[in-house]
């Protein structure tokens, strides 16, 4: 065995909200994307049960082969060959993910706070602090995100209660100002961002009483996509959507308008405290996927050794890939991430799971 | 530059190595080497200055049709 830890659905769960959340209290890049007006928390809000539908096959492919992670599994529907294409493609997609948000963490750093310091100081911080993690596998991830969790989700709620006196609800009007069609259309790409599910489907064997987790995980996109629609509400109601839409981070800028008696002040720092903890955890999950990952398509003993070498190539990708926050931005625009996501989270799967339907290989009657 | 990256690529290889040779783990030495080379034919290009191809461009390419279509 690979990985001798265990998870239980908890912290599965808490995992999976952290990775979704994270980036959405920091970039919330859903702002850029439809329907593009104020009717954003609207598309949030429908983007709940989009996901819970687009959640479907993965979960209907993980729970068919609950011993083995999609690396294997793929392998085993699909053919050697096939299978082993398919590996390729989501250790791909691992690293990618991975050195994203590595990147996104780094240019927030740099952007906001220590605008001098080289960007390759945080990207090599935080990894090492990730191949930590990674190295010591999920359980100690896991564990890591359990810490943080409370005070992620804790952070992003006082700040909201703390403006909810300078919101103004009547900048939510007009309702469907647009129609229902570009909510729709928001929901959908705010659904088709859940990278989550392809580290769910590497880190399902190894979470305990694996069978309550379909339940499990929806209850967390719920969570997820009331934590985006208090987002938007609140950036909505404050700055009005044209201001948002332009805004980097939103978060930071309202978590710099909260000023109470002149006393609790300057409250983005918090926001930086729970940034760097939600985005350790998420990077140490790409980055343990795709050593994992490698390790078993190579049909190795174990993954650890790979950890530090893989490190570098995510650092180095996580360099190469952006010149700069505009094309990093311009990536995470939903009509090339939309597709590029969908792909890894429910054109495979769904393959796999109309393949094993012609062709059942699972064990499990 | 060069030198820290020659460091730190000496540190990964004493770190690892060693322990891989004595459990005679050789599928593992060799996948790390490979990955420990890919890593440094992407990071040492770049601190000598050299452009290396952006797989984003590629992944933009193929999807931007179909963003076309979706628009």
């Amino acid at each position: 065995m690979l990985e001798n830890g265990m998870i239980n659905i908890r912290q599965l769960v808490l995992l999976f909200i952290t990775s979704r959340i994270i980036l959405a209290i920091t970039y919330f890049p859903a702002s850029k994307s439809p329907p593009a007006n104020q009717d954003l928390w609207l598309a949030m809000i429908v983007s709940i049960p989009v996901t819970i539908l687009l959640a479907v096959p993965v979960m209907a492919l993980v729970a068919k082969y609950p011993q083995q992670t999609i690396i294997q599994y793929s392998q085993t529907i699909a053919g050697k060959f096939a299978g082993k294409v398919l590996g390729v493609l989501y250790i791909w997609y691992f690293l990618h993910e991975g050195a994203i948000v590595l990147r996104q963490f780094g240019e927030l750093i740099t952007t906001v706070l220590m605008s001098d310091t080289p960007l390759v100081v945080f990207l090599i911080g935080l990894t090492i602090m990730a191949a930590y993690a990674a190295r010591n596998g999920v359980e100690v991830i896991s564990r890591i995100n359990e810490m943080s969790f409370p005070l992620i989700l804790g952070s992003f709620l006082l700040i909201f209660i703390l403006v909810t006196k300078d919101m103004d609800l009547y900048k939510l009007t007009p309702m469907l100002e647009k129609g229902i069609l570009p909510v729709l259309d928001g929901g959908l790409s705010t659904a088709a961002r859940y990278s989550e599910f392809t580290w769910l489907a590497m880190i399902y064997p190894f979470v305990k009483d694996s069978e309550k987790a379909n339940r499990a995980i929806q209850l967390g996109i719920l969570v997820c996509g009331i934590q985006f629609a208090l987002g938007a509400v609140m950036f909505t109601a404050i700055f009005g959507y044209p201001v948002v839409k332009n805004l980097a981070f939103p978060t930071l800028a309202v978590a710099r308008t909260v000023s109470i008696a002149n006393f609790l002040e300057r409250m983005e720092s918090v926001i930086m405290v729970v940034w760097i903890l939600g985005v350790l955890v998420k990077v140490a999950l790409f980055y343990y996927v795709f050593t994992l990952g490698s390790a078993q398509w190579l049909n190795l003993k174990d993954y650890k050794p790979l950890v530090l070498p893989a490190g570098v190539i995510l650092v180095a990708m996580s360099v190469l890939m952006f010149a700069n926050l505009q094309e990093l931005s311009g990536f995470m625009k939903p009509y090339i991430a939309t597709p590029y996501t969908l792909i890894f989270i429910l054109v495979i799967p769904v393959i796999l799971l109309l393949i094993d339907f012609v062709k059942p290989q699972s064990t499990k009657v | 530059m060069i030198a820290l990256m020659i460091v730190l690529f000496i540190g990964i290889i004493l770190f690892e190595a060693p322990g891989l040779v004595k459990k005679k783990m050789w599928r593992e030495l060799a996948a790390f080497f490979v990955y420990l080379l890919i890593g440094m034919a992407l990071i040492i290009p770049q601190v000598l200055g050299i452009k290396l191809p952006n797989p984003n461009n590629a992944i933009e390419a193929v999807f931007k049709p179909i963003s076309e279509l979706l628009k």
